[in-house]
């Protein structure tokens, strides 16, 4: 089990500019999407520290992620043993976190923090994960201005 | 499905190191007990369906046209703040 914590330093492996892209392999896909395999992370130029997670083969499907701890300082979860394993990772700080951003019908950008996306920043192997300690974790966890 | 017919205390075992115990009935609910090892996770099936439904709302919410313009918006608004 690793525990992985907001304030850890997660900006490793990911894309510093519109101009360079990271690719993330999810043998998996997303909970409910197990079809999508393979994502490229994008920086958004005008909206720093948002990311595009478009998956190849279908442009349609991307979602809009966030590192935790630009959202929120108190981010803690535990990595199940399963997840280190499938992910190769022995380190949490070879760890990089991603969350989901969904925007509301009222506007309002909430971050799901229950189903975190764990890559390995080394291999750019990627998985959603479901956190031991998932029940105490938000889905909609709101996004401040 | 495998499925299998408990009386109260009695158990099922998932592998060697995974025990589920009914540990009490009520009118319409079970009460289970887990015995595993800690890195195991075990939820509530809900938890689950919550993230599925969490990612389809997502993908499903906005375009990424949508999507920027209201990330811009909020810049603006937060601009407008200091």
């Amino acid at each position: 089990m690793l525990v992985i914590e907001s304030q850890q330093k997660v900006r490793g492996g990911l894309p510093e500019s519109p101009d360079t892209q990271v690719s993330l392999a999810f043998p998996d896909g997303l909970l409910g999407f197990e079809t999508l395999r393979a994502a490229d992370l994008e920086a958004i130029a005008d909206a720093p520290p948002f990311c595009w997670l478009k998956f190849q083969g279908d442009p349609s499907q991307s979602f809009l992620v966030v590192a935790p701890v630009y959202v929120t300082a108190s981010y803690r979860f535990e990595l199940g043993s399963t997840d280190c394993r499938t992910l190769n990772l022995t380190r949490a700080s070879d760890a990089g976190v991603l969350n989901i951003v969904t925007l509301r019908r009222d506007g309002a950008l909430t971050v799901n923090l229950k189903g975190p996306i764990v890559y390995n920043k080394l291999t750019g192997e990627a998985r959603q994960v479901v956190p031991i300690n998932a029940a105490e974790l938000p889905v909609n966890f709101p996004v401040a201005n | 499905m495998l499925v299998l017919s408990r009386k109260l205390n009695e158990a099922i075992r998932i592998g060697g190191d995974i025990s589920i115990r009914v540990v009490r009935i009520d009118r319409d609910s079970v009460r289970l007990g887990v015995s595993a090892p800690k890195d195991i996770g075990v939820h509530r099936e809900e938890i689950y369906v919550e993230i599925v439904e969490s990612n389809i709302a997502a993908a499903e919410s906005a375009t990424p046209e949508q999507l920027s313009l209201r990330l811009q918006q909020l810049k603006t608004e937060a601009a407008a703040k200091l």
